[in-house]
């Protein structure tokens, strides 16, 4: 007879099993900015002019994972072109994510942000770095065309993403109240 | 039905001979091994080395990299391929197989630990924190941890103290969750893993690496056998008890002429029983293949091994195999000497019967420790007659009065074969018999290459 234990090991492997599978973690965690993982992935369909150089393969898709994905705006949604007279430089705050500070330094010339340049980004670790310097332009060329920080999140650089767009928008709001 | 009296008209199939050469597979293996390390090169590893953090999240990776190709040889090497049983034997295989084991949880595991604390330390997060943000945020991490759990399960049940203290059935269903291991880990390499998950060509080679060693184990485990069962639809046809403690089992089927086996070699039996069914024996055939029918000769050890002798007739049979090196040819030396201990005797017997040797040059030492463990004596005295060969029975406790010294000490082996360090020697019983030969045929300066052991089968 096929050993009691046996058939009882087989049953609750299978219940584990079962768990273990259903296990599901954040969506956009792992495959998404956490700096060592899957996914340098091509921007949002917003677009940039540097879209060419984008690994189009580095979607670490092989188990189902999706393909580029335009992801929901970060950061808080601003009033559309800024105010009136705002010219100059303004640094916005630090702010701290997961994988480091990220700042960033608006240029404004009557209003329109002329240029965004990093002040810091994550690059603690080679791939943190590597992430940085591939999310960086298309961020930049994003607040450009969008002229807000309302960016879209650069797939496989999510928290640098979100950070980047809260220090522009800090970077808008010290603008405006100058 | 007696085992010698069958003649062979036809010619009997052998298997086949594979053109593959030991040292190839041994440079293949070490040249995949490199071919990782480079990818891990190419990667940026070596850019993370100027921080501790990195440093370990580099050692992390090449670890989990080098950990996880072991276990792809280990699949190769269970994969039971004819062709690395023809290289290699069973023996050195099952070695290899134990300290390439160890060696890959030790990798594993250490992927695990160096991994969770160059993050932590990349983060500035306690490591308990990281753990706990890997295993619940990274997609796959938890299973692939599962994965490592039950790898290191398999390495502690298979440590020899804790194997002497588990039954074979435990010890291997226990085994058997190293496949679901290997399953469990997979998705995380791929996805999380920093080689594979955004370089494309990287992931194809690990796709195609696993692809084959999936292939070749699905080919060699579950392909060949369910063929080879279902060409041959062997059935028991006949049980006889050849000793107060040994049976024989009988075999019959279709086209058995065309059954590619050699004396010598044995096959993983499954009698299909409901009760049997699920358990795989590793028996020699205990008569040199004929064409007519497959003999088996079994001590009974255990209460399964017992309960064959009540095996209906007709009973099907499902056959893994033939494996086993000690068959007799090629070899280098015309005159033979085989030692058998015990029911070590089965595959001896059917070498004894047909292995290639010209008259008067084979001789059979058979060791048991009682008359009444003596199995199959007509048949070896008869085999003897028709050979020409010599047959000598060391019956008796070794330190009792009738056998005061062992007979298988170097003096003793001597004097009863006087040419012994000229004759290709093979040797079956247990362990401690087996070391013992050993020994003292090395003290007789009988070179290792000459020197062939069949441990796993009875």
């Amino acid at each position: 007879m096929f050993p009691k234990r046996g058939a009882i090991a087989i049953v609750l492997t299978a219940l584990a099993l079962v768990l273990l599978v259903s296990f599901k973690t954040p969506d956009d965690f792992g495959r998404l900015g956490n700096g060592r993982t899957a996914g340098i992935v091509a921007p949002g369909p917003s677009g940039a002019p540097g879209a060419t150089a984008a690994p189009s393969a580095g979607d670490g898709g092989a188990l189902g994972a999706t393909g580029p994905t335009p992801r929901p705006s970060a950061g808080r949604p601003s009033a559309a072109p800024t105010a009136a007279a705002a010219t100059g430089q303004v640094t916005g705050t630090v702010v701290e994510t997961r994988f480091g500070p990220v700042q960033v330094r608006a240029t404004f010339q009557n209003g329109r942000i002329m240029d965004v340049q990093a002040v810091q980004l994550p690059s603690d670790r080679a791939r943190s770095a590597q992430i940085s310097q591939y999310a960086e332009p298309y961020l930049r060329s994003e607040a450009l065309q969008a002229q807000s920080a309302q960016i879209d999140i650069v797939s496989g650089a999510t928290y640098t993403s979100e950070g980047y767009a809260r220090s522009l928008q800090s970077a808008i709001d010290q603008a405006q109240h100058q | 039905m007696t085992a010698t009296a069958a003649r062979r008209p036809q010619t009997l199939a052998t298997p086949r001979a594979w053109p593959v050469r030991a040292s190839d597979l041994v440079a293949l293996a070490v040249g995949n091994g490199f071919l990782i390390a480079a990818m891990w090169v190419r990667h940026g590893a070596l850019d993370q080395l100027g921080t501790l953090s990195g440093v370990l999240t580099a050692a992390g990776q090449l670890t989990a990299l080098l950990g996880t190709y072991l276990v792809l040889i280990q699949l190769v090497l269970m994969s039971r391929s004819p062709w690395l049983d023809q290289l290699f034997g069973v023996e050195r295989l099952a070695n290899a197989h134990r300290w390439l084991g160890f060696a890959s949880v030790v990798l594993i595991g250490g992927h695990g630990v160096l991994t969770t604390i160059g993050y932590a330390m990349g983060d500035r997060l306690a490591v308990t924190t990281e753990a706990w943000t890997l295993l619940t945020t990274y997609p796959f991490v938890l299973m692939a941890t599962v994965g490592m759990g039950l790898f290191i399960l398999v390495a502690v049940t298979s440590v020899r103290i804790a194997r002497r203290r588990l039954s074979y059935e435990t010890w291997y269903g226990l085994h058997l969750y190293a496949y679901l291991a290997v399953a469990l880990a997979f998705a995380h390499q791929v996805v999380v893993g920093t080689d594979f998950s955004d370089d494309p060509v990287a992931r194809i080679y690990w796709f195609v690496l696993l692809g084959l060693v999936a292939a070749s184990f699905l080919a060699f485990r579950v392909g060949q056998p369910v063929a080879l069962s279902w060409r041959h639809q062997l059935r028991v046809a006949n049980v006889v008890r050849e000793s107060p403690t040994v049976t024989s089992i009988y075999m019959t089927g279709r086209d058995l002429d065309r059954l590619p086996v050699r004396a010598g070699q044995y096959f993983l039996w499954r009698f299909l029983t409901h009760e049997g069914w699920w358990r795989a024996h590793p028996f020699s055939l205990s008569a040199a293949p004929n064409g007519d029918y497959l003999r088996v000769s079994v001590k009974a050890l255990g209460d399964w091994s017992s309960r064959l002798e009540e095996l209906p007739l007709g009973t099907r049979v499902f056959v893994e195999g033939p494996y086993g090196i000690t068959t007799g040819t090629p070899r280098k030396r015309a005159a033979i000497l085989l030692v058998a201990g015990g029911v070590g005797i089965t595959p001896l017997r059917a070498l004894f019967e047909s292995v290639p040797a010209p008259r008067g040059a084979i001789t059979l030492i058979y060791r048991v420790s009682a008359p009444e463990d003596l199995a199959l004596r007509r048949e070896l005295d008869e085999l003897a007659r028709l050979r020409g060969a010599t047959v000598h029975y060391l019956v008796g406790r070794r330190g009792s009065p009738e056998m005061p010294s062992d007979p298988l000490a170097p003096a003793a082996l001597q004097r009863l074969i006087p040419d012994v360090a000229s004759r290709e020697v093979y040797v079956c019983g247990p362990d401690g018999m087996i070391a013992t030969v050993r020994r003292s045929l090395q003290a007789l300066r009988v070179p290792d290459r000459h020197i062939h052991v069949e441990r796993f089968a009875y």
